[in-house]
């Protein structure tokens, strides 16, 4: 039988990593780019807002979408929450450092 | 700034807290010999609670009183990497807490009658736990830097 509380889980946590990787990749891009970052204030009014909605849909599309592909196994979801904490480290790494790399070494 | 701004931003200082603080407890509660289901069930859907209405409120003041008003004074002032590296990580890292604070919740609410005994789950929740206390301390302390460096 197969255990859905596992599936649930599993797939929100695979959903919550692929958001925080957009989210990251969101920041450090928009700034490189910036008619990406103009892009989402045209549409959302502002660039933040913007990554909040599109990472907020992407977390339950993607949760509600992996769900029918994502495997039961516990040993899996222990493995994914694991992910989870190192994708949320490295995120908030690769943004600081980002930030700090723009004030101390990018002449504007 | 307006009244209504002045009490949304109070509210997000005082909800992020007892984000901070509800985060905390699960933490703590995950630890305990004898692991208190009910209680780590609340705190953990008042941490996500919490960080969603902080969303909201800090959200905003950010957008309609913050990038107009805040952030110049800061820019021109004596510390503009208040702005420039605390203010830009805190807001784009924030966006964090509400899908960590979620999964948490999942896992605490659907697994929580096997925390007892699977130490692997248990010890793989609490990084998840940690890394969200982290965050949300840091989230705090960012907000100290930052509402010094507007003064």
């Amino acid at each position: 039988m197969k255990d859905k509380k596992n599936k649930i889980i599993n797939s929100f946590a695979i959903s919550a990593v692929i958001a925080i990787v957009f989210i990251t990749f969101a920041v450090i891009f928009g700034e490189l780019y910036k008619p990406f970052k103009n892009w989402l204030a045209d549409i959302f009014n502002h660039h933040w807002i913007g990554k909040g909605i599109i990472s907020i849909a992407i977390f339950y599309i993607f949760g509600f979408l992996c769900y029918f592909k994502i495997s039961d196994h516990e040993e899996i979801l222990i493995y994914m929450l694991k992910i989870v904490f190192w994708s949320a480290l490295a995120g908030v790494f690769a943004i600081l450092s980002f930030y700090l790399y723009e004030y101390f070494l990018v002449i504007h | 700034m307006t009244q209504t701004l002045s009490i949304l931003l109070s509210v997000h200082i005082i909800i992020g807290i007892i984000g901070t603080i509800a985060s905390y407890a699960t933490l703590l509660w995950l630890f305990k010999r004898k692991i208190p289901i009910r209680l780590l069930k609340i705190s953990s859907i008042t941490a996500f609670a919490a960080y969603i209405i902080a969303w909201i409120t800090g959200g905003y003041y950010y957008v309609v009183y913050y990038g107009s008003n805040v952030k110049p004074i800061i820019k021109d002032g004596p510390n503009p990497w208040a702005h420039s590296i605390i203010m830009e990580t805190k807001e784009h890292i924030f966006l964090f807490l509400p899908l960590l604070a979620f999964v948490i919740l999942l896992v605490v609410w659907l697994k929580g009658d096997n925390l007892q005994e699977n130490r692997s789950l248990r010890n793989a929740l609490a990084l998840v736990i940690l890394i969200t206390l982290m965050i949300s301390v840091s989230m705090a302390l960012g907000g100290i830097v930052i509402s010094g460096s507007a003064r």
